[in-house]
């Protein structure tokens, strides 16, 4: 195919492609930020995942803040403008500062005509097991306590405080908070503080961007002012974790991105001498990220969170076709065309981008959604990249005027010529002791898959969090049980099997964990309050036997009278039923609990708090129906652990089938001879891990396998003899410098994952490109250097 | 993934302490707390401010106004609005200032209620002890803080939740020196349990009246005090 003919088709292509990008891709694009969504898909239930979206979605939104001053009154008032301040904007749903007093008051008058189905856990126990002694002495107490005030129903309507003690079961609530004015408070002695809650509603969705924007200024002034007027917030919340996350990625990429850019602008500008090659080399990476997003669109749907980590990927290699075309320029300079690279370099780009390709494809064949999204997303940016530079280059290139490219050459001749007196000198010493310190390396090599490592490090946000959780005291859990059922009865039934096995390990000497809320404490199922009534009418208000109400009401002096109206009153009453329920006050505190249909069945959440032993609670509710405990740290870095290994086990394949590639194209022993200078460089990237004792993530490892790519590059380059030349010891050192750079700045980063990609790629790059200007030139079919001792790639990356 | 779920359970907590704090006696009507409201006893026609308080309560000996842990006995009469006679008992009681409070009940029923920061454990006739957390029960916490200082006199803490009367010159108790101190509450959601509180006493708090919302009245009388400057390691221990 000739050049022009090239041109045209690829640019045809391109404009196609832009097009439907613009027209259709853009406005139908989808991320997905479900992190299970990684797992294989077979792995996990839909409606799992649906309840627990449901969950996520309720609860991202909601943030608590703790309004400090040195005064209750100062408190107060700061925290009174605090809340104005949220609630004049449009960032915020519902924000609550001051308290309802009538709540429990209408909590009761809504339970009251359901009251003879209705009886709290322990009354309940007492009567099924015939202890009426147990549940006199505690009305008695009920009665008598100084403290009797606080019982929620009146002697004489409810003696046996049978319906008292399920509304206390019914509205418990956590916490250390007490009120004070009419707002919740709490405080410390020392220092002296005292803080007043402010809780809000994030409007609309916690994980959209535009919501945080709205937000995160608000936010941003009304914590300012407080500040200014003398008082301190401390929040906890998804949300503010999400705008610190935000406005520190922003941060970073304005400053790094800044850096970098500035640097590639310099770099190229210096070398190159040309404005052009600067936009067709920023063309070429726009389209290959178009290109990859396109297509994933189209055969993924939804394009996962974790494959746009490969953009990294893509992008480091994607920029180094263009210098390599461009630097051919300096193997003739003056006299060089263009179209002249395109026959020259174009081979070994063609080679090195097959190869990269290839390895990425193999990544796709493993059955994790998350790494063939991220292959795919690679190999079809490479590609597209490698197309715009073989395409356009040949055409749209002009060479740096005559004289700084001659200086150019001349430097890099200069440095050709101590790279061979260094590599030419036999070097055999340095392998064995490469070997050496990638093995004792390994030796202490460690890995940890821990979720929060996905997480920015926000130290001060983690501190307030803990402070928020110190001051108000015993609160729920990360980890909690989901219970379903094929309607909302079967859910109620289920979670009071639940509730009765967990039961007795709350109530031990050492319970396993010190709380739980589940919605059937609050609204026990059909069966349920059938049950309680006969029980009530069996042995409370009558039967046979007579019942125990009417002698306890006889001995506290009620008149016979009283005792008959009593009795009277207790009736077949109406069902309690979900729906009625859901429309009253009383289900405000459950409301985050139950997840109603969840897509053909129905789910809640029974909250646990203080866990202590979760594996005790996972054997005693082991068989349950409907009922899965869920751990979401551990299943997540269960999850990544797995993906790791994977991606370890493919960096090792595909460094192998690399070099079957390079062998066709070069001969057995320049192929494998070539893979084993970026295989040394990923085993080394890992033995500096294993002494300085960074524990390997995925993320690492995914950064090897770039290591693996850009190592490969370097060692065609500067390996293969028949390339010898100044011009290409310039494309790799330049190539080397600019991903030295790029992932230098990315290792500063305070976002975990971002770090462990830059640091890993940084480290690695140093490796493969020393290790390959150290390992001399390859001719065909001549006596070579020995090859490395250490033979990797067919060992393996992953020990 | 875990900060997130344990942030967005920490919020769910707090909202639901912010939904269902105040504790309200159900069947509190607007007629029978009006009820109390006219049976209050003529105290509440005379505001205090901090130094009337001081005056007023000049005769409390110094001794038990600071000190550490007050012991004593006491009958109890219960007035419920539905019974025409008092639910009677008796026992002895312990405050330790800052601590808690022990009620232990003889008469009818051996029973103790231990009211301390932190819980409400009760033991009934049986000796099992029943634990309530002061967290996991709305307005258990501020309860034992208003006992405390309600048997303690602790001005500073009770006019933080209540508006303070006084009349230096009752005629209850009848003694040289007596005083009537009178609290009602700040918060609304207190008032629907406890619509007033009368202190009567003379060198020593006497009786204690409870003016519930509900129509009910609790009468507390004190006799036999005795102070202790220190709280005794072994009462400390009583109450964690």
């Amino acid at each position: 195919m000739s050049l022009a003919r090239r041109f045209q088709l690829w640019t045809g292509a391109v404009l196609l492609l832009l097009g439907v990008f613009v027209f259709d891709v853009v406005p139908n694009f989808k991320l997905e930020t479900n992190i299970l969504a990684l797992l294989p898909p077979n792995e996990t239930d839909v409606v799992v995942d649906r309840a627990l979206d449901r969950f996520s979605d309720l609860l991202g939104r909601d943030v608590v803040f703790l309004v400090g001053a040195d005064d209750f009154d100062s408190a107060k008032r700061i925290a009174a403008r605090f809340a104005g301040q949220l609630k004049n904007s449009k960032g915020f749903d519902l924000v609550r500062f001051e308290v309802d007093p009538s709540y429990l008051a209408q909590t009761s008058d809504s339970y009251l005509p359901y009251r003879d189905g209705l009886l709290s856990t322990r009354m309940r126990n007492w009567l099924v097991a015939g202890d009426e002694g147990a549940l006199v002495a505690a009305a008695q107490q009920a009665l008598y306590s100084p403290a009797a005030f606080l019982r929620r129903s009146g002697a004489g309507d409810d003696p046996l405080n049978l319906f008292g003690d399920f509304l206390s079961q019914a509205t418990q609530a956590s916490g250390r908070l007490t009120i004070r004015d009419g707002v919740l408070t709490t405080s410390t002695t020392s220092p002296a503080r005292d803080y007043v809650m402010v809780s809000a509603v994030l409007a609309g969705d916690a994980f959209a961007t535009n919501e945080q924007d709205l937000a995160r200024p608000v936010l941003a002034q009304a914590e300012a002012e407080a500040r200014a007027a003398g008082g301190t917030v401390v929040g906890a919340g998804f949300i503010l974790h999400a705008i610190a996350a935000a406005g520190l990625a922003k941060h970073e990429i304005d400053l790094f991105g800044g850096i970098q850019f500035a640097g590639l602008l310099l770099v190229l500008w210096w070398v190159f001498r040309s404005g052009r090659m600067l936009w067709l080399s920023a063309a070429t990476l726009a389209v290959g990220v178009v290109a990859a997003l396109t297509v994933s669109h189209y055969v993924f749907a939804k394009l996962q969170v974790l494959a746009l980590v490969f953009c990294s990927n893509l992008a480091g290699v994607a920029i180094d076709y263009s210098i390599y075309y461009c630097a051919d320029q300096f193997r003739t300079p003056g006299r060089w065309r263009a179209a002249d690279a395109s026959s020259h370099i174009g081979p070994a780009i063609t080679m090195s981008c097959a190869a990269t390709v290839l390895s990425y494809a193999l990544l796709a064949v493993a059955p994790f959604p998350g790494l063939r999204q991220g292959a795919l997303f690679c190999c079809i940016g490479l590609a597209a990249a490698y197309a715009c530079v073989m395409a356009w280059f040949p055409r749209w290139v002009r060479p740096a005027p005559l004289a700084p490219a001659q200086a150019t050459t001349d430097f890099f001749e200069r440095l050709l010529r101590v790279r061979e007196r260094i590599a030419g000198r036999p070097v055999r010493w340095l392998w064995p002791v490469v070997a050496l310190f990638i093995v004792l390396g390994l030796a202490r090599l460690n890995f940890v898959d821990d979720i929060r490592l996905l997480q920015p490090d926000t130290p001060t946000l983690t501190a307030e969090e803990q402070q928020v959780r110190d001051l108000v005291g015993n609160l729920p859990d990360g980890r909690f049980f989901l219970v379903q059922g094929a309607d909302p009865q079967e859910v109620l039934r289920n979670e009071e099997r639940l509730t009765a096995a967990i039961d007795p390990l709350l109530a031990g000497d050492t319970p396993v964990a010190a709380s739980y809320s589940a919605v059937s404490q609050a609204l026990p199922s059909l069966a349920r309050q059938r049950e309680n009534h006969a029980l009530l009418a069996d042995h409370v208000y009558g039967g046979k036997s007579g019942g125990m109400l009417a002698p306890f009401m006889q001995q506290l002096g009620f008149d016979a009278a009283a005792i008959a109206q009593r009795q009277q009153a207790f009736a077949a009453n109406p069902p309690l039923t979900p729906e009625a329920w859901l429309q009253t006050q009383a289900s405000e505190p459950y409301r985050h609990q139950w997840l109603g249909d969840i897509g053909g069945s129905y789910g809640s959440v029974v909250t646990l708090a203080d866990v202590h032993d979760v594996n005790a609670l996972r054997q005693a509710t082991e068989g349950l129906p409907g009922v899965r405990l869920v751990d979401r740290v551990r299943e997540i870095s269960a999850v990544l652990k797995r993906y790791r290994e994977r991606a370890m086990v493919l960096v090792a394949i595909a460094g192998f089938a690399s070099a079957l590639l390079l062998a066709l194209a070069y001969g057995w022993r320049r192929g494998f001879t070539l893979m084993a200078t970026p295989s040394a460089a990923c085993l080394a990237t890992l033995a500096v891990f294993g002494f300085c004792g960074v524990p390997v993530t995925f993320f690492h490892i995914v950064a090897l396998h770039l290591v693996m790519g850009l190592g490969m590059e370097y060692a065609i380059l500067l390996c293969i003899a028949e390339l010898r030349s100044p011009a290409v010891l310039l494309s790799a050192t330049l190539a080397a410098a600019l991903a030295l750079l790029a992932f230098g700045l990315l290792a500063l980063s305070s976002t975990p994952f971002i770090h462990s990609l830059g640091i890993s790629v940084f480290v690695g790059v140093l490796f493969g490109y020393v290790f390959a200007a150290l390992a001399g030139t390859l001719a065909p079919k001549t006596k070579l250097l020995e090859p490395p001792v250490d033979e990797p790639a067919a060992n393996g990356v992953g020990r | 993934m875990k900060r997130f779920e344990r942030l967005a359970m920490l919020a769910v907590g707090a909202a639901s302490v912010l939904a269902s704090f105040a504790p309200v006696v159900a069947t509190a009507s607007d007629a029978s707390a009006s009820t109390a409201a006219a049976a209050a006893p003529a105290v509440f026609q005379h505001p205090l401010d901090a130094a009337a308080v001081a005056e007023l309560l000049a005769p409390v000996g110094k001794t038990t106004r600071d000190a550490a842990s007050l012991r004593g006995s006491f009958v109890q009469r219960k007035f419920l609005h539905e019974l025409p006679q008092p639910l009677l008992s008796s026992g002895e009681f312990l405050v330790a200032r800052g601590a808690g409070v022990d009620w232990h009940t003889h008469k009818p029923f051996d029973s103790e209620v231990l009211l301390t920061q932190a819980a409400l454990i009760q033991r009934g006739p049986d000796g099992k002890p029943q634990r309530v957390d002061a967290s996991q029960r709305p307005g258990l916490a501020a309860v034992s803080q208003v006992f405390d200082a309600l048997f303690a006199l602790d001005i500073d803490k009770l006019s933080q939740s209540f508006t303070l009367f006084g009349d230096k010159d009752a005629k209850e108790p009848k003694e040289p020196k007596a005083w009537l101190l009178g609290l009602a509450p700040r918060e609304a959601a207190f008032a629907k349990f406890i619509a007033q509180i009368v202190v009567a006493g003379a060198a020593e708090p006497k009786l204690i009246t409870m003016y519930e919302a509900s129509g009910d009245r609790t009468e507390i009388e004190l006799s036999g005090i005795s102070a202790q400057a220190t709280l005794s390691d072994a009462d400390r221990q009583h109450f964690q």
